[in-house]
């Protein structure tokens, strides 16, 4: 095979790889809700896993953010901002919905 | 070839991303294909007893197709209502793999004893009606759903050690089996009713004391003893 490659301008390489990452990132949060959907889930289990898949997505953002510093790529600072908050109020939610839960077993 | 020059073009980040996006998917996969390996049927499981013949449970759960279990619903020991061949209906959201055997283990007031026992169920039989009989099924809705057709499996616990099991549907009644488990005294630790309270002597009259009143208030036991294995489910008089 050819293997000419033409290395393309540091820029357009950036922004290139960048949208793949977003579109893999997308890829993996569909098929993480597709695995914890095809089996049937409890009433309890479907409860962690609003937190599992936002904890997931945050930490994803977190990663792309992390990698692709600079000046660009705002709206994913913006989104993962607006994902670690949504995350900490589910876990939050969560861990006052389980002490709730303790509180009525007598 | 195409696979190697694609990853050879992605940074470090997105590899990691792209396997990870396998893996997922590999996983997913199988995920699916083991909770369908062997087929699912909508039913649901519960205990029944004669009224004059009231029972504590311990344990009741079915053993399921690829080692899974379902528990069965013992609703009515608990309300203390109990009706010869009518199990609980309770609601019913998914499909379930069918049942290879019953695990259960009681107190009868009435023989003073425990029981405890696994029994096989015919699963050829079980499965057959299922396949075949699906007209005759009880109609279920399901919540968002479109109704369906469901079995009830009613274990009923009789006097004297005998338990039968039913499977029921819309006026459909088939006698599963009939099986007697011989008595056990709970002796060591993790046996079902090993605990202070069962183990003395006064655990009868104490854990029985409402369902005794009810059955002195409504006339008593009667001088001979009917041996209710014998006797044939209510449930199709229902209709």
């Amino acid at each position: 095979m050819e293997d000419k490659e033409v290395t393309p301008s540091p820029k357009y390489d950036q922004e290139r790889q960048s949208s793949i990452s977003v579109q893999l990132i997308v890829g993996i949060i569909i098929l993480v809700i597709l695995f914890l959907n095809v089996t049937h889930s409890t009433e309890d289990e479907k409860l962690f896993q609003v937190p599992v898949i936002s904890g997931i997505v945050t930490i994803l953002l977190g990663a792309y953010v992390f990698m692709y510093r600079g000046k660009g790529h705002i709206a994913g600072k913006v989104l993962f901002i607006i994902s670690l908050i949504i995350t900490g109020v589910l876990i939050a939610g969560l861990i006052f919905i389980i002490g709730l839960g303790q509180a009525f077993q007598h | 070839m195409e696979l190697r020059i694609i990853m050879k073009k992605l940074n470090t980040f997105n590899k990691i991303l792209l396997v990870t996006t396998v893996l997922l998917g590999l996983a997913t996969l199988i995920r699916f294909l083991s909770y369908h390996s062997s087929p699912r049927y909508y039913y649901e499981a519960s205990v029944s007893y004669p009224t004059d013949f009231p029972v504590r449970v311990w344990t009741a759960k079915l053993l399921l197709e690829g080692k899974e279990e379902k528990r069965i619903q013992t609703k009515s020991v608990s309300d203390g209502y109990g009706s010869w061949g009518f199990g609980d209906s309770p609601v019913i959201d998914h499909k379930e793999r069918l049942p290879l055997a019953v695990v259960i283990s009681y107190a009868s007031f009435r023989d003073k004893a425990f029981y405890r026992d696994t029994i096989p169920l015919p699963l050829d039989s079980i499965r057959s009606i299922f396949k075949t009989q699906e007209a005759v099924g009880l109609r279920t809705s399901i919540y968002g759903m479109p109704e369906v057709k469901r079995f009830d499996l009613v274990l009923g616990i009789a006097n004297k050690g005998n338990v039968v099991v039913w499977i029921q549907g819309e006026q459909f009644e088939r006698t599963l089996l009939k099986h007697h488990i011989d008595a056990y005294v709970p002796r060591k630790k993790g046996d079902d009713f090993f605990t202070k309270e069962a183990l003395s002597k006064t655990y009868f009259g104490k854990e029985f004391e409402s369902d005794s009143l009810r059955i002195r208030e409504s006339g008593g036991f009667s001088v001979k003893e009917v041996n209710y294995i014998d006797t044939p489910s209510h449930y199709l008089r229902g209709y």
